[in-house]
Parts: C-alpha cells; structure tokens; sequence
C-alpha cells in the first residue's frame, strides 16, 4: 500500500508541501486547499495527512470512497453528496474541506509531490 | 418487468432551487388525468414557511368543510422544506404528507424519511398535490432528470410495497448503480381494507443492494393512496452532489454540519447508541420508568424485559453499516436486520432484509400485545411494512382487541376462531394476515380502527361499550403511541392536547414532568405544552429529522445550562439557526422559529375546528389517565395508594373499586385544569379555538381563517 | 432519602432507579460533569435537582 510517510522531527515549517499540494489540485497558493497540513502544536512542527487507515470508507453512504490498486484511499468526486460524514469520522482529522475549494471534501492521495518539494526529507512516499 | 402502459405524459421544464425553495408546486388529479404546475407566492413562504406548513396550506384550499377523507377532492400532499436536501448535516431528507384522515376526520400530517422529499424538491417541487380518483390502479412516475411526467397503467397483480418497490427501481434505472436515484412512494392490501394504511416511502442500499422502507406511518395516509387507486408515486433525479439548495454560505453549512458529525461519532456510543440500535435503546428505558405499554398499557413494566432488551435486537441488526435514510445522516438510526427468513404468511420462506425494529414497533407489535419475541415482532414489521399498514395503530389497535378478548366482551366465535389473549403471537399473526386478504369480517372490523370498532363491537357482538371507552386508546379517533402517559399529567397534554391525535412527535414529556419534576404548576405543564410542541413542529416545516437535535448533545450541555435549559440543547438550536440562514439567507433568531412554527400550529387548529364544524374536541381515554381494573393498580399498590394519599384519602380498608373510582375522579378534575390551562397559554379559547387576536399576532388572519373562528366561536367560551 | 458520609451521585441514582443516561446533575445549583458522579461526594442537607435530557421518539 503506497502512502505517505512524515518525519515531523525533520520538518522546519517552510510549508513548501502546502504549496505545492494546493497549487497542483486546486491551482492556487492556499494552505486551506492543501491535502497536508503543517502546523505548530506545543512549539513542535506537526504534520497532518492521511495514512490510508480506510476507516472513512464504510461511513460513506454512496460508496465514493475506495480502495485504488495500490491500496490508497481514494474518493470519487462524481459519486460523492459532499455530507462530510467521512470528515467528522476520520480518526486522525486527514479529511478536509474548504467551500471556497470545492463542495467535495479532499485527502492525501499518495501522489509524492511534497516529498519531492520538501527540502529536509520529512516527508517521503512508502510502499508498505 | 414488462415495458409499462403510459396513459398520459407531460414535459416540463425543471426549475432549479434557489436558497431552498423552487416556489412551485406540482398539482396531479388522477382522475383525469391532468396536471398543473403552480407557482408559490413569498407570502407563503413567509407564512407557512415549507413541508408540513405547505401541505396544509394547499390542503386547505383543495376540500371544503364537508370533505369527507374519501371524497375525490382530498389530497395527499407532500412536501419537504427550505432545508430537506442538504447533505451537510444529520437528518435533512424528511418530508411530511398532509391529508384528511380516515381515522380523525379532520387533518393529519405524517413524516417519513426516505428519498422521496429531497429527490421531488431536486426535480422541481416544493410539494406535491395528489387529488381525484383514477379508474384503474396507475403509478405517477417524476422523471426530474428529463422534465417529464407520466401516468401508468400497473401491471402489478401483487401490490404490495417490497414486490411494488423493487419492481420500480430496477424499471426505472438504467443500472444498479442507477437505483440510488430512485425513491417509491408505496402502500399494500391491507391499506385497502383498514384505515391504518402507511405510506412507505424508499430508498436503496447500495451495499445491501435492496429497497429499504421508511414510513409516512399514522393516520391513515395508505389508505387514502389505494382509495384513489394509485399503486405508487416514484420520483427520479441523478447526480446529487448535496449543493441542489444552492445555498447561500456553503462555508457555514460545512463547518456546523463536521461539528455535530464529529460529536455523534464521539458521543452516540455514551449516550442513545442510536448508531447500533436505534430507537430501540429505549426499551429497557421505557420499562425501568414504567412507560413501556403492557397489555394494552395495563402496565408500564414487564418481567419479560431481558427478551426485548436493545442487546437482544443488537444481536439482529447488522451493524457498522452506512444506514442514514438520507445524505448525510451521521446519527444513522435507521437499523435493519438482514437475512431474514420469514416464517408466515405469502413471503414465507424468502430471505429478506426488513427496516426496524425501531422502538414504537418494538413496543406496539411486542409488550403492548404480550408478545415478548423479537422475531415475531421482526417478522410483523416486515408484514406491516409490505402490506402497508402502520406499526403503532396496528400494535395499539391489536392490544384494544387483545384485552377485549380478555374481559370476554369479544368471543372466539367472533372472532372467527381467533383466540386472541395477550401473547398469542400465532393468531395476532394470523390477523395480520386475515388483514391483507380483506375478506374476514372480524379483521376488517379490527381495520376500522379502535374509535369504530367500539361501536362495531357493542353493535354487532353486543360487547359493553362504557368498558371499551375506559381502555380504548384512542384520541380524536387515532391511536396512542407507544408510551405510558398515564402518571405524567403533562403528558396527559402531550398526547392528548395535541393538533392530530395522540403521537408523539408533537411533545414528549413524561421525562419533565413524573421524573425530573420539573413542571409542578399547572402553567408550568401549560407552558412546556406550548414551547415543545411549537418547537418539534418546527422540523415538520424544513424537512429536518428531530434526533439529531436532542438524541445527541454536546459534552457539555448537561453541565452548561440550567436544567430547564439544557433540555432544550440550546447549542443544537443555534445549530438549526445558523443552518437555515445558511441556507435560505435569512438572518432568523431562535425566537423566529418559534413564532414560525406557532403560524402554522394555529393555522393547522382551525383547518380542524373547520373540518369538525366547530367541535374539535381532546379526549382522553380513562386507560391514559391511571388504572382502570384491580389487577393495575394492584401491581403498583404502595404507589398508587401513595397517589391516593396526595389527594387527603385514605386507603386504609378501601375496596380498590373505590380506589380507582376516586383517583380518577380526581385525576379528571386535573385534565380539566389542565386543559383550560394550555388553552389558554396557547391564545385559544375554552373550545380550543384560537382567538382571533393570537390570529392577528401571528399574521394569520386570513379571512377565510377568520370566518371559520367567528363562525364557531361564542362570547361565553372567551378565556381571558 | 438517607445521607451517610460519601455518598455520591452514582449512589443516588442507583438508589432511585435512574438508569437513564443523558441525565444532568445539579447539587446545590452547582452542575456535576457525569464523568464526576462517582466519585463527586454529596454533602448534608444538599439540593439535589437530576434532569432526564428527553430524547426519543
């Protein structure tokens, strides 16, 4: 199963990853439209992004999220009623949403992009 | 299935939804058959605000004062509201149908879940209007995808709501994974020879890859459906995406919709457990407070309670499923208990996926009968359910019959060979079926409902009628819900005060008033049966479900607010408020919804008064009131001779006869204060009829609305 | 009902019968986090107000 690994302890906060996240899928520089978020908590760096867990799937009413062939959790924005039940159930809080970005909510989907932009290696694509 | 038969069709234009009204409805006379497309003015909007509130509206104008529940000009009309649709938050899929009831005679409005209300507003409805009479059985099929409408001829020899269901999904999609885009508006044959007919309403499970049934159970809406000869109403529209309201702060609806997503995922399991039983949570709850119905609500509590406990029916529903009965529903209490095998009756032997038990059902077709086997009562719903018949009015209706047979009022001769004491679990089935089959004397006579089978019982089998008033629970000639009112003076009002009869949907409080202590004057009681009430109809106007309001509640409400506050789960409230501006655009308080709700209670309490020529009368049975026979209040003796007590007797060497005479003579002396009490807090006066002052406050003193108060209003009933 | 020396919410409602769950606590006009009735001490002479939060129907 492909995802993505962090390493918050390498991580300096440049928000680099956000940026490129944001402005690949959603075409602009908003951390609000970033499937990673990079935050501060108790003065550490933390990193925020799904780890394919699959535990939104069943919660899903219309069956929009699954499974791709390299186990990662996608969903179908043609499918999906824009409820956010999936947001609320999330155990570590990876869904997110924005209005402003689109009505569906959106994830990590263990594409490698930030990794790539991350200058320290906090980040890095695994197959487990 | 073989192509259909269109009798008639028609294109239309679908107008999409602006801030959550499309301001049209869709008239259809199925006699005709014609239809008409009508616009709705801002001041009904203004007015009436949606779903229940538009139904009655349109209700009104559609039947005149001599209107007789089976005439071709009453309607059934459905509709959902300014907020039925949305997708963001808990329960938002409800609609309610409005018609003049077989049972009451006068108005009754009925919600169910399901599909059908989102999918007709998608389609360019806020409501639907189904008046006249059609020949031959039709179905009316909305094809909001195309903009057409048609009638068909039904091909179906077996009517009833899982066959006539499932046969319509799969017609009308073009796939499976099409079916979700459908939902069916359905009855049975037992809508056709009872007055307790439902109408199912569906929605498709695509991982259990069935139809799933929700209700628009009580007051006789089935019935009305199959009189007109319509086998169903099926609506479609593709591609929800959840924004079809287009509303006007998507932003806000998204964050207080994650809010109360993320608190039922954190919470559900503490408190209701709504999410792994549903409803049924409540009964071992219902028994240990005395408020489950035994025997015909003889008692409150049974010994038998550890069969029916919500572990038991745990075990049979399957749980971890999606099982919201719209979009969005994260409070999922729709549970269902999947691999059936009906023992019974036409369907016996298939596998089969049945809806519920939920509580009601439960209580109704279970300890208020005597029967104390989950598997019975799963396999009654599913019959109730396919051959469209309600769950409570049956269960109730049965219990009335049950204790009838019991006093020896009724006779196995009668009967037909029915031995129906409490429990006897294969002839109450038997009924049921003897229900569908319409061809029984005795089972169509139980159909009439309780109100008429009194009189049809002291008629025809010579049974003693003043008994029968004392243990018929029957309200304005609907059956009781399921729980025990009778040591709540409250919920004496919360059932019997109410605009349609004794369901609980308009106030639920037992809790308040016998538990907590909460309401110890009579304009406490007044006053709690005016703010809930008004506040649970409010949903009825939007096309909200009320669990999410108060089967859930944040973390902190218990310890955040007063108690009489907290009860009100003010957080949850200023949920709804910022949900309907977010929608609508609107900038309502809390005290708008209030006032938005009062509008349409007072409009809906002269509809009744109009269509019961002035004499819109609450009554009560004496079953509701306190014991009626020996055997009840001795089972409680300590207590009741407590009760007896507060009232300066003493029962000391008094004949219980006594007892019970006094108590209720008491107790009666109690409903007559309260009922002039609630009256009065309402703005209506000693007949119950709203002044034409409360009228004129709440901005509903239309004229036609006016003359039917100064028609039956007397100086001398004046309560100020 | 008879106080003795610590007894606690949870005793109270035990002793009542009060297996509702959404139940609100409030001693001495002072709300009680249900987390905190077993082990929350009820003094002498208080006034103990306990509200079922309706749900249902």
């Amino acid at each position: 199963m492909k995802y993505l690994k962090t390493y918050a302890d390498k991580c300096i906060g440049c928000g680099k990853c956000m940026e490129k996240c944001a402005s690949t899928y959603f075409k602009e520089n908003n951390e609000n439209f970033s499937r990673i978020k990079v935050s501060v908590m108790g003065g550490l760096p933390n990193i925020n992004v799904c780890n394919q867990c699959g535990a939104c799937i069943n919660v899903c009413p219309v069956e929009a999220l699954y499974r791709d062939k390299n186990g990662v959790v996608r969903l179908d924005n043609k499918k999906c009623t824009s409820c956010l039940m999936c947001v609320g159930f999330c155990p570590t809080a990876s869904m997110f949403f924005d209005a402003d970005a689109q009505p569906q909510p959106f994830k990590c989907i263990a594409c490698g992009l930030c990794a790539t932009a991350c200058p320290t290696g906090a980040l890095e694509l695994q197959n487990s | 299935m073989d192509k259909m038969n269109i009798l008639k069709e028609w294109s239309y234009e679908r107008t999409p939804i602006d801030k959550g009204y499309v301001r049209k409805n869709l008239h259809v006379n199925v006699g005709t058959p014609a239809i008409e497309i009508r616009d709705i003015s801002q001041d009904t909007i203004d007015k009436f605000t949606g779903g229940r509130g538009f139904d009655l509206h349109l209700l009104w104008k559609a039947v005149t004062e001599d209107t007789k529940w089976n005439d071709p000009e009453n309607e059934i009309v459905i509709s959902g509201g300014p907020l039925c649709g949305i997708t963001q938050y808990p329960g938002t899929g409800k609609c309610y149908a409005a018609f003049i009831s077989p049972l009451s005679d006068q108005t009754y409005d009925s919600n169910s879940g399901g599909y059908f209300g989102p999918l007709l507003k998608f389609s360019g409805f806020d409501a639907i209007e189904i008046q006249g009479k059609s020949e031959k059985d039709v179905i009316v099929f909305i094809d909001g995808d195309q903009g057409k409408i048609q009638v068909l001829e039904s091909p179906f020899t077996d009517i009833n709501a899982y066959t006539v269901t499932e046969a319509l999904h799969e017609y009308f999609a073009k796939d499976e994974a099409d079916k979700i885009n459908i939902s069916v508006v359905a009855a049975g044959k037992a809508a056709e020879s009872t007055r307790w007919g439902c109408l199912n309403m569906s929605f498709y499970d695509p991982r259990r890859k069935v139809a799933r049934l929700k209700q628009a159970g009580r007051g006789g809406g089935g019935t009305i459906l199959r009189d007109k000869k319509i086998i169903a109403l099926v609506v479609k529209y593709s591609n929800v995406t959840g924004t079809e309201n287009h509303p006007v702060d998507l932003r806000t609806l998204q964050k207080v919709g994650v809010k109360i997503h993320k608190e039922i995922h954190d919470l559900d399991d503490k408190q209701c457990s709504m999410r792994s039983v549903g409803t049924a949570h409540l009964n071992e709850i219902m028994d240990e407070y005395h408020l489950l119905p035994v025997h015909n609500y003889k008692f409150g509590q049974s010994p038998h309670i550890d069969k029916i406990h919500s572990s038991v029916y745990k075990k049979h529903f399957t749980q971890g499923m999606a099982d919201g009965c719209w979009y969005g529903c994260s409070m999922a209490c729709a549970k269902a208990v999947d691999k059936f095998e009906i023992q019974t009756g036409p369907c016996k032997g298939h596998v089969v996926t049945v809806d519920g038990p939920e509580y009601e059902t439960v209580a109704s077709l279970g300890s208020n009968v005597g029967v104390f086997d989950p598997k019975w009562t799963i396999e009654a719903n599913f019959y109730a359910d396919h051959y469209g018949v309600d769950t409570i009015s049956l269960g109730t209706g049965f219990a009335f019959v049950c204790e009838c047979y019991e006093l020896g009022l009724i006779s196995k001769e009668h009967t037909n060979g029915l031995e129906l004491n409490f429990g006897a679990a294969a002839d109450l089935m038997e009924l049921i079926h003897r229900m569908a089959e319409g061809k029984d004397e005795f089972a169509l006579a139980v159909g009439q409902g309780i109100k008429r089978m009194k009189s049809i019982f002291a008629d025809k089998y010579g049974a003693d009628k003043n008994v029968m008033e004392k243990i018929g629970m029957e309200g304005q000639g609907v059956e009781t819900s399921e729980y025990v009112p009778k040591e709540s003076v409250a919920q004496w009002g919360g059932y019997y005060l109410t605009l349609k009869g004794p369901q609980h949907d308009e106030a639920w409080l037992i809790f308040m008033d016998m538990v907590n202590k909460q309401l110890p004057t009579f304009e406490d009681k007044a006053d709690a049966l005016h703010y809930f009430p008004v506040f649970r109809t409010w949903f009825s106007l939007t096309g909200l479900c009320k669990l999410p309001w108060n089967d859930v509640e944040p973390a902190d409400n218990s310890y955040r607010y007063r108690p009489q506050d907290a009860a009100k789960v003010p957080e949850h409230v200023q949920n709804y408020v910022d949900v309907f501006n977010a929608v609508t655009g609107k900038n309502v308080t809390k005290e708008d919804l209030i006032l938005q709700s009062e509008r349409v209670y007072n409009f809906q309490r002269v509809f009744n008064v109009r269509m019961k020529k002035g004499n819109a009368e609450h009554t009560i049975p004496m079953r509701a009131m306190g014991p009626v026979f020996p055997d009840e209040w001795d089972a409680r003796k300590e207590y009741y001779d407590g009760k007896l007590k507060e009232f300066g007797f003493n029962p000391e060497g008094m004949p219980t006869e006594e007892k019970i005479a006094k108590l209720y003579e008491k107790r009666w002396g109690q409903w007559l204060e309260l009922k002039k009490a609630v009256y009065k807090r309402r703005g209506w006066n000693a007949k119950g009829i709203p002044t034409v002052k409360k009228l004129k406050e709440l901005g509903m003193d239309y004229p036609e609305v006016v003359a039917v108060v100064e028609k039956y209003s007397r100086p001398e009933d004046e309560l100020e | 009902m008879t106080w003795f020396e610590g007894i606690t919410i949870q005793d109270i409602l035990d002793k009542k019968n009060f297996t509702f769950r959404m139940l609100a606590v409030w001693v001495n006009d002072v709300a009680v986090p249900r987390n905190d009735f077993k082990t929350f001490k009820v003094p002498d002479q208080a006034t103990v107000q306990v509200v079922h939060m309706i749900s249902g129907g």
